[in-house]
């Protein structure tokens, strides 16, 4: 099947991404569950060195969105198509195991849980080392002195290579994990919520090495997470998602001054401020209600129920994502010409 | 500052001591963990002596389980003494019985006579025996000087055979029973539980629906129908070997659980997901990953199932539907002290039935422990 | 009692684990007050101690853990003073105080909430307990707290069970049981902590015009500075079982006056602030709690500190003026000429 190719510039696009879980009754003798469309048309591009955040709160379908594209998960619709390092652009979603098996070299994840995403078992050097066992990079002395090499390039100490992950603590074993997707000099790597667990003097330090392994790497990252002022300092571009759907795509300051969707808006506001005197001064957008469940999402817009500029239009007709300023993408019918708030 | 000095005493080694943590193996954190379980270490001593015990039978039991001594029949115990009447300390012996009748009853009455000293001891020429059925022997671990004397440290039966001899040999039957069943059940569980777990879907719930109807037949009818279906005339071990598989074919449903619910857990785990997407293959993940935390579980698993093998047989053979004599095993020995007169006459033939609690709790306290320690990195 | 006089103060707390491997002084010498009707913000990071002085107010601290020293006084409104280090875990004096005087709100409503009993069933068990109101009476004030935390359909939501609500509405019933009887002081140990931001800005809104509306004190335990920094009046900055820093809320957020508060702060990004290329950071990693540096317990990390000052001796608590309290050896040399703060 020919892949429409992607520009030099353009790592990842992904195009009307779905996914559904559950659904049809899944074995003999077991009861049918509603559809859960965790993800829901998903289309968004990833630059090649950039940092693209991808915000939302619980049950938005950002996790599954990064899973996709690494193909942890099949697609149930939807194309991903990805930039190899040999300038061949690929399928993912439609993949076969050979081809993905390669192509895990260049594409990997950092996990929110440093505590379950690290096999106790398994000492420092067996973990960091195991992605070049596998792809048969180096073993025996070389794949010691590649590993040594690469605790250093995370701020560990060599010597641990023989410790097991229980002598590590949050922050550390988060670089653990860091190193390990390091290995094989990937060019694209996704964290999800990889310093949402960590107090934040840890996060801050796991967020400048981030940033430092990608100047000296040029990765691209995809950067998950529910914190506003996190992603807005780490991302170059931005998308929101909401109950599986992407609500707007933009670059960070453009979005941060000026939304184009109500739910961005509403979110911004509602992100409590550390400072006292402007919190006082503000004027908070409280969200009526509760976000839906994703097996039964409202009919027209999906925020409809709770947005504060809905019309009639919302209740019936779905929007789709559209540019509504150049480079700009909202999935709301009135994107541009509602004036909304940012957080500048 | 002097309080300070109080909290921390050590300084200086506690840098060894946390390396010598922080490279610990799983092996090393779960020994040390099962080291705390106090209980736990005592069973397993416990289960080491009655195992090594039974595996040297011929040896350790001092005479043949088969020998009938027609003038010694329902003899009670004779305990074991240190010193005689005037304090001589004397080495181990125990004191001779005499045997009369009660001239109205005419039932059999042991007294204890002090004069007659029987000395016990250490590696004594006994009756011959083949060690294993191979090996030729005439070596016991303890019994009376004179080879012709006897002394039952537990009593005899109703045809007057020894019932530590008996013990111990019925113990060999009963105890390898509870471990061959396990390891026949282990296998029946852990090939269905973990096609159950792995590959889900349709073949999971037929395994599942499978399992759930075994567990919902009950046992006994089940054994008393199987049982009956065993000719009688089949050689004793054959029926032995039948019968462990028997007892298995019912009880791996259990392991099948814990072995497919295992399975589902890691499946779920971050680590297995991260091992995934750095390209690691199915078998990798399986072996490198997956079986390392499960062994645990399932070691621990065994454990705890091997009593409800040792109960069944005991049950079975009570019920006279398992082992028959002449096999002695331990539901065999409890089968012959059934009778109100035999227990009300000779109360130790009931000691089978103390043995049988002992091992089964043993068994049960190692399984718990083995279960805390399975997991030394558990929150 | 007057105005001034505190709800609730804590003196020189100390609270120990006794463990295998050695003593962790989890608070060690924390001072703290809260008066009548006042939020108090403890902002600190895991392990700084912020739960485990609080819980102790509640005589609700792990079994491992020891009150060595230090007192912790109530003054409920009908008047009189409990020392509440000096009573029986278990006791019947604690339990008369908890749910009456004092309510709790928790991290994870799950936890806290019965699966087994309905929202309603909750709600009306401290208002028989405490106020000894008949089952109907007792129905009807549940009903009357549902709707004064906001809860939707509060009817139906008598009869619900904990599962069938979202994380927001749990909380909001966490709510409405800890001020079943009007207590006088309500803990909050995160309570925002697992929301998402759109609810955690709900539950932020209804706890303001709660505290405004029934006039009760909340001490509020966060680590989060955006969240202290929208509902506490002052707020208690705690690293390592110990407050470095508490002040009125906005002093302490215009010139923070420990190092620590000052590189904590900075390592927050802020929205809708000027991108920076860099996070500050503060070096190093957090001691470990077996073995406490000597001195200041955060000389190992402090860009300030002053060698053979900070890494020896205490650092000792200085008062400064309105209201403000810091624990730094910056501040004693500098006492009679001010601050030099950076």
């Amino acid at each position: 099947m020919p892949v429409e190719p992607l520009n030099s510039e353009t790592l990842f696009a992904v195009t009307g991404l779905s996914k559904h879980f559950g659904g049809a009754a899944k074995g003999w003798l077991q009861k049918e569950k509603p559809a859960v469309k965790a993800v829901n048309d998903v289309s968004f591009t990833i630059a090649r060195g950039e940092t693209f955040g991808l915000v939302g709160e619980s049950g938005s379908g950002k996790s599954t969105v990064a899973r996709l594209m690494l193909r942890a998960y099949d697609v149930t619709a939807g194309s991903i198509r990805f930039r190899r390092s040999d300038g061949n652009t690929v399928e993912l979603a439609s993949a076969g195991k050979a081809e993905l098996q390669a192509l895990r070299r260049q594409m990997q994840m950092i996990f929110q849980d440093p505590y379950s995403s690290l096999n106790p078992r398994m000492t420092l050097l067996e973990l960091v080392g195991e992605p070049l066992l596998i792809h048969g990079v180096a073993s025996g002395s070389e794949l010691e002195d590649r590993v040594a090499e690469l605790l250093r390039l995370v701020g560990l100490r060599p010597e641990f290579r023989g410790r097991y992950p229980h002598a590590f603590s949050g922050g550390q074993r988060q670089r653990i994990g860091i190193a390990r997707a390091l290995a094989l000099n990937p060019a694209f790597i996704a964290a999800d919520e990889a310093v949402s667990a960590l107090d934040v003097s840890v996060a801050a330090q796991n967020i400048n090495l981030m940033q430092d392994l990608q100047e000296q790497f040029g990765l691209t990252y995809l950067f998950i997470t529910h914190d506003l002022s996190m992603v807005q300092h780490i991302s170059n571009r931005i998308g929101v998602m909401y109950v599986g759907r992407l609500m707007e795509v933009s670059a960070t300051e453009p979005m941060f001054a000026e939304p184009l969707h109500p739910y961005t808006e509403a979110l911004l506001s509602a992100v409590p401020q550390p400072d006292p005197k402007r919190n006082r001064g503000r004027k908070r957008i409280m969200l009526k209600g509760e976000i839906p469940d994703a097996s039964n999402p409202p009919k027209g817009c999906a925020f409809h129920p709770r947005c504060p500029y809905a019309k009639d239009i919302c209740k019936a007709e779905e929007p789709e994502l559209r540019e509504a300023k150049p480079g700009r993408f909202s999935r709301c019918h009135f994107a541009g010409e509602l004036s909304l708030t940012g957080a500048y | 500052m002097t309080d300070t000095t109080l909290i921390n005493p050590t300084p200086v080694d506690t840098n060894d001591a946390k390396e010598a943590l922080y490279r610990a193996t799983p092996r090393q954190l779960m020994w040390w963990r099962f080291r705390k379980h106090k209980l736990a270490v005592i069973s397993l001593c416990v289960l080491v002596f009655a195992y090594l015990t039974i595996a040297f039978a011929e040896f350790t039991a001092p005479y043949d389980p088969y020998e009938i001594t027609e003038m010694a029949t329902m003899q009670p115990p004779q305990p074991v003494h240190l010193f005689d009447e005037d304090w001589n300390f004397q080495g181990p012996f125990v004191y001779g019985l005499k045997r009369t009748r009660d001239l109205e009853t005419a039932a059999v009455i042991y007294t204890v006579d002090t004069d007659e000293i029987v000395p016990l001891r250490f590696f004594v020429e006994g009756p011959e025996y083949l060690f294993w059925g191979l090996i030729p022997g005439s070596i016991h671990l303890f019994g009376a000087e004179d080879p012709d004397a006897r002394i039952y440290l537990l009593g005899t039966d109703t045809l007057g055979r020894d019932l530590l001899s008996r013990l111990i040999h019925g113990g060999r039957t009963t105890l390898t029973i509870g471990i061959l069943g396990v390891f026949f059940s282990f296998l029946i569980g852990i090939t269905l539980g973990s096609i159950s777990g792995y590959y889900g879907g349709r073949t999971d719930g037929a395994i599942q629906r499978l399992m759930e109807f075994i567990r919902s037949i009950p046992t006994i009818p089940l054994w008393m129908g199987l049982a009956a279906a065993l000719p009688v005339e089949w050689d004793p071990l054959f029926v032995y070997f039948l019968i462990t598989i028997l007892l298995s074919l019912i009880s791996w449903t259990h392991l099948a659980r814990t072995v497919r619910g295992s399975f589902l857990s890691l499946r779920g785990e971050d680590y297995v997901l991260a091992a995934r997407l750095l390209g690691a293959s199915e078998k990798r993940i399986i072996i490198k990953h997956m079986l390392p935390a499960m062994t645990s579980y399932i070691i621990a698993a065994v454990t705890l199932s091997v009593p409800e093998m040792i109960l069944g047989e005991t049950a079975l053979s009570f019920l006279g539907l398992g082992l028959r004599p002449p096999v002695v095993s331990w539901g065999v020995l409890l089968q012959e002290a059934q009778s109100l007169r035999v227990i009300v006459q000779a109360p130790w033939l009931l000691l089978p039935g103390l043995a049988i609690v002992i091992i089964v709790l043993s068994f049960n306290f190692l399984g718990d422990g083995l279960r805390d320690a399975a997991d030394p990195y558990g929150r | 009692m007057t105005e001034d006089t505190p709800l609730v103060e804590i003196t020189d707390l100390g609270v120990e684990f006794r463990l295998r491997e050695g003593v962790v002084r989890a608070v060690d010498g924390v001072s703290l007050h809260v008066r009548k009707g006042e939020v108090l913000g403890i902002v600190g990071e895991s392990g700084s101690g912020k739960s485990i002085s609080v819980r102790s107010i509640m005589q609700l601290l792990p079994k491992t853990a020891v009150l060595s020293r230090g007192s912790v006084l109530f003054r409920p409104p009908g008047g009189g003073e409990i020392d509440i280090a000096k009573l029986d875990r278990k006791g019947r004096d604690i339990r008369s105080l908890r749910g009456r005087h004092i309510g709790m709100i928790f991290q994870e409503p799950m936890t806290a909430l019965s699966p087994v009993h309905t929202i309603g069933h909750q709600v009306m068990t401290p208002i028989r307990l405490h106020l000894g109101l008949a089952k109907k009476a007792a129905r009807d004030r549940a009903r009357e707290l549902l709707q004064l935390v906001q809860m939707p359909r509060p009817d139906q939501m008598l009869d619900a069970y904990p599962h069938e609500l979202s994380g927001g509405m749990r909380q909001r019933a966490m709510i409405a049981i800890a001020l079943a009887c009007n207590p006088s002081l309500l803990i909050a140990d995160e309570p925002t902590t697992a929301l998402d931001v759109t609810t955690e800005a709900q539950i932020l809104d209804l706890l303001k015009s709660l505290q405004e509306r029934l006039g009760m004190a909340i001490i509020f335990i966060t680590h989060n500075f955006g969240v202290v920094a929208d509902i506490a009046d002052r707020i208690a900055v705690m690293y390592m079982g110990r407050v470095v820093e508490s002040g009125p809320v906005d002093d302490i957020f215009e010139s923070p006056q420990h190092p620590y508060t000052r590189a904590l702060m900075a390592s927050v990004p802020r929205l809708g602030a000027e991108r920076r290329r860099r996070l500050t950071t503060i070096p190093g990693m957090v001691p470990d709690p077996f073995e406490l540096p000597r001195g200041c317990s955060f000389h190992t990390r402090c860009s300030e500190m002053v060698e053979g000052v900070c890494d020896r001796l205490d650092a000792p608590l200085i008062d400064l003026s309105g209201g403000r309290n810091v624990r730094c050896h910056l501040h004693s040399q500098n006492q009679t000429g001010g601050p030099n703060a950076g």
